[in-house]
């Protein structure tokens, strides 16, 4: 029955009332030719009374702070203060179909049937107040709140696409002249007219060039994200050509180094990291090829376009002849879409996949656009022209590609496997010939096992002979073996016995015996070569009936032989599992009943293997039939080691033997029941009889094999018995475990020599290098999700581009394909009005710190307008007429007089644009976290320049933070742009100095002054050492005096000659330093003179000298 | 400095001087932060973490929140449920969640009693005896809920309020919106939190400034006593020498701005450095407790072995509070998922944290603290009523959990919301996390739908789209 079902009929007797006193308007509430005033008219009073009193009150208490025209903001379009609103409904429908308790979407609300409408929000309503309303829907909803036509709800209000397109943003790229300007004098590019221009309409003077050797340490800073040397300082400064300033841009863009620092730029736009973060923290080991592919791309200058489509459709973009390595980095490059911060364990596998969407809709409109789409994924965008089915198009266009290989928890993501295909065959060949060895290594084994099984096989009797001294035959199958149905377990721990008469014993009170004693329990005496035994002499107070419990925790069958003075009780006592050996886990087990007689009794346990964890053995009186008669049984109070030597037995087969035949002794099993109905001092003799059966057994099985290879088993029946014992894969001849120890040593030796030819193929045969990225999946279009949720799709949004650029009619993307390809050709295109503008924008902002358009991640309506829209127009189509490259944007930006402005103050100037909109100064920038860290290790001498490669040494996918991991090693001296960026656990140096969240887009840091950067700087492990190291290094240099140390310091670290002051000041604080040091009890003066250098070092690197580039 | 035009417009920070705003907002600022603000009079940049004025009057001035990572059972220990007791080992008659995290079997009674505590009668289970004996200080509600039904994500929706996007926490927001009233520390400090299941997004402050990142002390891999703020100790150089270096340092940066011009960004790093030498000093201070009595000490149960490590971390939130910190965190790191092992567990979990926390609660009350501290407690989710592991686990329930509250203005004495029959389902005044945060920051004097951040196009808050404050808790 449905669960609405239920309900009804549990509020059927109060409908039936309502029904009766409601039947007059079973009339009333026909449509048909009534005017709602003659309906109301109609109203039955009683019924109205019941409007009144059940359901008025509770809409207008319940519902009406959302629902009603005077609510704040009226929820899901739905108003409930008239009859005519709540028939019409809301966005939804119809809140109440009158009579109709199915259709009636407030009725289901108020029901809590589906998850995403529940009504009221804030809890169910009682059960009775639910039963009112569906019994008044069902009587017709009767409603006297005669009201207007429902209140408007709001309309969605149709995109005016042709307003929408007059906003700059979506406009192309004007073609715009450099103006004439007053001062021609200050040009150096034509982008200078621009700043000037908007400088001169305001009567700004742009501020004083820079000499030569503060614009090296910008310009170094820049584009390498590292302090210039003093020679390369001394080189600039003396070359005095006119083209001084373009040779030095032309040396630092070719630097390898320039990679690293704008590739870093890139990878905050991308939301680099090398873990998922969030929920289950995977380690993304190949995400590194991604940032290597970033960092070449950049220093190869690889034309900006097409970086854009190889992050977006790389996978297909294949050209017929292409090297290996191109190949790989159009495949690496679309880790951009798959190595996002991914939520990896979420049961709703649905949601996951969406939200995954979501990340890489948002961040490829973000990224390369600077269109907030993600916005528009739950209602359309408040403020962009961007529909949520825009939306939903481009979803569908990442739905129908593959990130993903599972939606589990936890999760996999897709990686490409980056191989040629001469590598491909190259492998193959190896996996051939590995395939080859492991045939051989199989027949080689099978060889070695059956040699070793068959010389056991044929010492059978011995084995039964032995064997069957630990074995009880005459059990019957009746006894309620370990039973957990047990008398002691009803006692509470630690209170007196509930049975009167019982007898509890501690198991460590044992009376003789050898067990190890650990508080409260017994356990192994030792490794179990040798029998555990314990004994408790007891005193029995009456003859009678006893049942023998006890309580253990054992985490596997250890069974135990139990005895009373001497007899036999069973062989497999204590064969209990409890799950486990923690002390917690302790459970009672009954073994047997037994009659006892009154007198002192010795019970004894032993095993010759390992033992449960006793802590307790309960003796109780009961009046239950015994289930087990004593019986006398010699077993030898020797472990099977030592036996099986002695009998020249494998140990491990007389214990599997043991356990054959603890099994078949209570079974039916014909040929033991001879054997288990003999007297046990007959066992010798008959164990002969029963070898000689084996033998025959064996030898007719061999000679059947040799003669018919395919034979399954003997024809004579009794003689096949006896042959399925010898080779039965569960017999007690099966393969015990590591079987090697027990090959002959030749055949031990060729399995190990060819175990060796198979590892060194394996280490021989090329790695498969992976790469995170997409490919194309299961092409689907997607309906419009209504506030964001799967469970309430809404129209059709078939997959194309965003319609306010794109146009409405597009060429549909077709059923063959994601539609990536041609989204990626889209963004590139020198005609889409964002693109050239948006990376603009982003290079000119990491050149002055801020970008024409200062919300660089943001160009809609919400974002900035840019404060110099023809100088963003004309580098926009500059950018796209150099064929997209960056580093022709770098000369143009870098040799213009804009560029080379001081940073100084004017109060003329900062009164007229205080926010510097204009670009009147050039702005000083603190280093960035990596630079700080960088230029550190560069003082030192440490910098290690080795390029691209992975240091975190975490396994792909394996968990790189959770509860009580420590934080990551960063203790590396190679340049910070390779260090492992964890998402949720960024290394806190470069958290302090405004590391990015990697989680998020970032196109432009913020730069914060907070405290934790100067305890870096004063504190840190990283500090102390490389100041050490400089400190070191300079004293070394003999041929200087300390005042020439401190004279080429400066030039290290500032890049200009110290003053004499500055010289003097310095001497004085080493010599006091040292002093304070020799105060302090440093008794060694070269430790002392050391450490004051180094504290002069610290202070210089701390200072805002060296952090801030002019 | 971020720029103008990221701040919000509806929070902006008051263009007053901080002298007078001190003045204007009267009481509240803890001498130490009177002593903080005046020495730094001179500092031209606006301070973003310095103290600021709520929307409205505030009830609370600072929050203490006790995190139980792994997800306390409810009906094991404020959500007493007779029913569940009764049909022990009856199947589920109800509707499961449509999405869940793991099989379950029948319904199982919760293994502890339940007892009524104080004059309110509230009930606790056995596992929390002292907490409660404060029964009559708490505000118990019992209809807390989330919507994710994993670890990572139900830990990010109790921080952040979201478990979809990535989102600044609830301690970033508060500091974002009332600044610090001890300039000596960080305004958000959380004492060994989890690295896991989400780690620093649960004190990250993400898109807003990062003044407003939490300043975490250890992780959850640290005894508490061990737990330090990054880079805050130096063994090789003593105080006296680092302060020869700050005063060198400050000379040089002295000729550097004389060089220089006037610049705001310069400014405020000279005075970084004196910052980070007085949290030095302050630090390790607040983090020293030999000065705290041997009755303190086994208040918050530090003299025992099994509730040292907490108890460390309870005392030294107390001292944190009581320095001006605004919010604090404390972790009692993911212990508590029993999906077995439910009854050794819980009760070795309870044990390592309940004298702690009442502790706590006692100490801030008869320091007269805990009328302007809130002080809450809870996990991720709930549990199942419903059992795993045989009859001794059970498993995520993001439908229905409980949380405590106590000072800081909420009602006391009182169990509010309910839960169905068997504790599977919060029904009766559903308090969602969003509805928490908005309530908190009501309590905190501040409009949860005002306290907004633009990034990325919109307006953020704490509570996304949602949020209810519930008056009901509020005394």
């Amino acid at each position: 029955m449905t669960r609405l079902g239920s309900i009804f009929l549990r509020v059927w007797p109060l409908l039936t009332t309502v029904l009766v006193i409601s039947s007059p308007f079973a009339s009333a509430a026909d449509p048909k030719g009534d005017t709602p005033k003659a309906k109301l008219a109609k109203l039955d009073a009683e019924a109205v009374e019941f409007f009144e009193k059940k359901i008025r009150p509770v809409l207008v208490t319940q519902c009406y702070e959302c629902h009603s025209a005077k609510a704040k903001e009226l929820q899901g379009g739905l108003a409930l203060d008239t009859r005519q609103a709540t028939l019409k409904g809301g966005e939804s429908g119809p809140a109440v179909v009158p009579k109709n308790i199915e259709k009636s979407l407030l009725i289901k609300s108020i029901l809590y049937g589906d998850e995403f409408s529940q009504m009221p929000p804030k809890g169910k309503l009682p059960a009775n107040v639910i039963a009112d309303f569906m019994a008044w829907v069902k009587i017709g909803a009767p409603d006297p709140r005669d009201g207007k036509a429902p209140i408007a709800k709001k309309e969605k209000k149709p995109l005016d696409l042709a307003e929408a397109r007059k906003f700059w943003a979506f406009q192309p790229p004007g073609e715009a002249k450099p103006p004439v300007v007053k001062n021609e004098t200050w040009v150096r590019q034509p982008l200078d007219r621009f700043i000037l221009a908007a400088l001169e309409a305001k009567e700004i003077t742009p501020t004083a060039a820079v000499d030569k050797r503060t614009f090296i340490r910008r310009a170094t800073y820049d584009l390498t994200g590292l302090p210039p040397t003093p020679q390369e300082i001394d080189s600039f400064l003396t070359d005095r050509s006119p083209k001084a300033h373009a040779t030095l841009i032309d040396r630092l863009l070719s630097s390898p180094r320039y990679g690293e620092r704008w590739g870093r730029h890139w990878l905050d736009v991308v939301r680099y990291a090398d873990s998922n973060g969030l929920d289950e923290n995977l380690a993304y080991s190949y995400a590194y090829r991604y940032r290597d592919y970033v960092i070449e791309s950049f220093n190869t200058d690889k034309p900006y376009d097409r970086f854009v489509q190889e992050q977006l459709a790389g996978d297909l973009l294949g050209t017929p002849n292409e090297s290996e390595q191109a190949r790989n980095a159009r495949l690496i490059a679309t880790g951009f879409l798959s190595l996002g911060p991914k939520m990896l364990a979420c049961d709703d596998g649905r949601k996951m996949e969406m939200d995954i969407i979501d990340e890489q809709v948002d961040t490829t409109s973000r990224a390369f656009m600077g269109l907030t789409m993600g916005c528009a994924r739950c209602h359309d965008h408040k403020f962009d022209p961007l529909p949520t089915k825009d939306y939903y198009a481009l979803a569908g266009i990442f739905k129908s590609t593959k990130t993903m290989e599972n939606f589990n928890v936890v999760a996999r993501w897709h990686e490409h496997e980056l191989v040629s295909d001469d590598v491909r065959k190259k492998i193959a060949e190896f996996d051939t010939r590995i395939k080859q060895l492991d045939a051989r290594l199989k027949t080689s084994t099978q060889t070695a096992q059956k040699t070793f099984l068959n010389v056991e096989r044929a010492k059978a009797g011995a084995y039964l002979t032995v064997a069957s001294q630990f074995v009880r035959f005459d059990l019957p199958a009746t006894l309620v073996a370990n039973s957990q149905k047990t008398l002691a377990a009803k006692m509470v721990l630690g209170q007196k016995p509930s049975v009167a008469g019982t007898i509890l014993i501690e198991a460590e009170k044992y009376t003789r015996g050898n067990a190890k004693k650990v508080g409260p329990i017994i356990q192994n005496g030792g490794n179990g070569d040798f029998p555990n035994e314990v004994e408790y002499d007891i005193t029995i107070p009456n003859d009678g009936s006893y049942r023998i419990e006890f309580l253990y925790t054992s985490g596997a069958k250890r069974p135990m032989r139990l005895l009373i003075n001497e007899q036999f009780v069973r062989d497999d006592a204590l064969t209990g599992v409890t799950g486990g050996f923690a002390n917690n886990q302790v459970k009672w087990f009954a073994d047997a009943i037994v009659t006892l007689k009154k007198g002192r009794i010795t019970l004894r346990l032993e095993q010759p293997g390992p033992i449960p964890h006793i802590d307790k053995l309960a003796i109780i009186p009961t009046n239950e039939p015994t289930t087990v008669v004593l019986v006398p049984h010699p077993t030898p109070k020797q472990s099977t080691k030592k036996l099986a030597a002695d009998a020249k037995l494998n140990v491990e087969l007389l214990k599997q033997w043991i356990g054959y035949l603890r099994g078949v002794a209570k079974g039916p099993d014909t040929i033991w029941q001879a054997w288990a109905k003999s007297e046990a001092n007959q066992h010798t003799a008959q164990a002969a009889a029963f070898a000689k059966r084996f033998n025959e057994a064996y030898q007719a099985w061999t000679t059947l094999q040799e003669n018919d290879p395919q034979a399954k088993q003997l024809a004579d029946v009794a003689t096949e018995r006896f042959r399925a014992v010898l080779f039965d894969a569960k017999g007690p001849f099966r393969l015990p475990k590591k079987p090697e120890r027990f090959y002959t040593k030749p055949n031990r030796d060729a399995l190990a020599s060819l175990t060796k030819e198979k590892a060194a193929l394996e280490k021989q045969r090329p790695v498969v290098p992976r790469a995170m990225g997409v490919r194309e999946g299961t092409i689907t279009d997607l309906k419009v999700h209504e506030r964001g949720n799967y469970l309430t799709l809404g129209e059709d949004a078939s997959r194309h581009f965003p319609i306010v650029i794109a146009g409405e009619k597009q060429a549909p993307l077709g059923k063959t394909t994601s539609g990536r390809l041609e989204l990626a050709k889209w963004i590139a295109n020198p005609a889409h009005p964002l693109t050239a503008r948006v990376m603009a924008n982003r290079i000119w902002l990491w050149h002055f710190g801020e970008g024409i358009v200062r919300s660089p991640d943001n160009f809609g309506l919400l974002g900035q307008r840019p404060t110099n829209q023809p100088l963003l127009d004309w580098l926009a189509r500059k950018f796209i007429e150099t064929g997209w490259s960056v580093k022709d944007m770098h000369r143009t930006i870098m040799l213009s007089a804009a560029y080379r402005m001081g940073t100084d103050f004017d109060a003329n100037s900062d009164a007229k644009d205080p926010e510097n909109l204009l670009y009147w100064r050039f702005r000083r920038r603190r280093l960035s976290a990596e630079e700080v860290r960088d230029s550190i290790l560069a003082m030192g001498g440490a910098l290690d320049f080795k390029m691209y490669g992975q240091l975190m040494p975490d396994k792909n996918r394996a968990y790189v933070t959770g509860t009580g991991s420590k934080q990551g090693n960063y203790d590396f001296p190679r340049r910070s742009v390779y260090l492992p960026i964890l998402r949720s656990a960024v290394y806190p140096m470069l958290q302090a100095f405004d590391f990015p969240d990697p989680a998020v887009l970032n196109g432009k840091r913020a730069t914060t002054t907070v405290a934790p950067q100067a305890l870096f700087l004063m504190n840190d492990g990283l500090v102390l050492r490389e100041t050490r190291r400089m400190a070191e290094k300079m004293l070394q240099d003999k041929k200087l005096d300390d005042a020439g140390r401190i004279r080429t310091t400066y030039q290290r670290v500032y890049g200009r000659a110290a003053t004499n002051d500055e010289v003097t000041r310095n001497l004085d604080f080493i010599a006091r330093y040292a002093d304070a040091l020799q105060e302090e009890g440093v008794a060694d003066a070269n430790d002392r003179r050391v450490r004051s250098w180094q504290g002069l070092c610290r202070v210089l690197l701390a200072a805002n000298e060296f952090i801030y580039i002019d | 400095m971020t720029s103008r035009n990221d701040q919000c417009n509806n929070f902006a920070p008051q263009p007053l001087s901080r002298r007078e705003m001190l003045k204007q907002s009267g009481v509240g600022f803890g001498s130490l932060a009177l002593a903080g603000l005046l020495g730094e009079e001179n500092r031209a940049a606006a301070n973003p973490l310095a103290a600021r004025l709520p929307h409205f009057a505030a009830k609370a001035k600072r929050v203490i929140f006790m995190f139980m990572h792994g997800g306390p059972s409810q009906v094991d220990t404020f959500d007493y449920k007779p029913l569940l007791q009764r049909d022990d080992g009856k199947p589920y008659s109800g509707k499961t969640p449509r999405i869940v995290s793991g099989k379950t079997g029948n319904l199982l009674a919760s293994p502890w009693k339940f007892k009524q505590y104080g004059e309110c009668g509230t009930h606790v289970s056995d596992l929390f005896p002292h907490v409660g004996a404060l029964a009559d200080d708490l505000c118990v509600v019992n209809s807390i809920h989330g919507s994710n039904s994993r670890h990572g994500a139900a830990l990010l929706e109790l921080h952040t309020g979201s478990d979809t996007f990535i989102r600044p926490s609830m301690g970033s927001w508060i500091t974002y919106g009332l600044g610090s009233e001890n300039q000596n520390l960080p305004g958000f400090i959380t004492i060994c939190p989890t690295l896991g299941h989400g780690g620093v997004n649960a004190w990250s402050s993400v898109f807003l400034p990062a003044h407003y990142q939490g300043t975490p002390i250890g992780t959850s891999g640290t005894p508490a006593e061990k737990a330090r703020i990054p880079f805050i100790e130096n063994k090789q150089v003593s105080r006296k020498l680092q302060r020869m270096e700050l005063d060198l340092l400050s000379e040089v940066n002295s000729d550097h701005m004389a060089r220089s011009g006037p610049d705001d960004a310069l400014e405020s790093r000279i005075s970084s450095f004196e910052l980070a030498f007085r949290m030095q000093r302050e630090v390790p201070g607040l983090q020293d407790i030999s000065s705290e009595s041997k009755d303190t000490l086994a208040m918050y149960g530090i003299d025992q072995p099994k509730t040292k490590n907490f108890g460390l971390q309870c005392l030294m939130a107390r001292r944190f509070c009581e320095a001006g910190v605004r919010f604090l965190q404390v972790t009692h790191s993911y212990k508590w998922d029993q999906h077995r092992d439910l009854k050794k567990r819980h009760t070795s979990n309870a044990m390592e944290v309940d004298k702690p926390m009442a502790g706590l609660i006692h100490d801030l009350k008869q320091r007269g603290l805990l009328e302007d501290t809130l002080v809450f407690w809870g996990g991720e989710f709930g549990r199942t009523p419903v059992s795993q592991s045989g009859r001794d686990g059970r498993d995520h329930n993001p439908h229905a959990c409980s949380m405590f509250f106590a000072g800081g203005g909420v009602k006391t004495g009182i169990r509010y919301g309910a839960t169905d029959d068997y504790g599977y389902y919060a029904v009766q005044d559903k308090m969602h996390f969003n509805d928490v945060h908005a309530t908190i920051l009501h309590l905190m004097g501040m409009d949860h739908e005002r306290l907004t951040y633009k990034y990325a196009g919109r307006d953020f808050r704490l509570t996304n789209i949602a949020g209810r404050v519930v008056k009901d808790i509020i005394a």
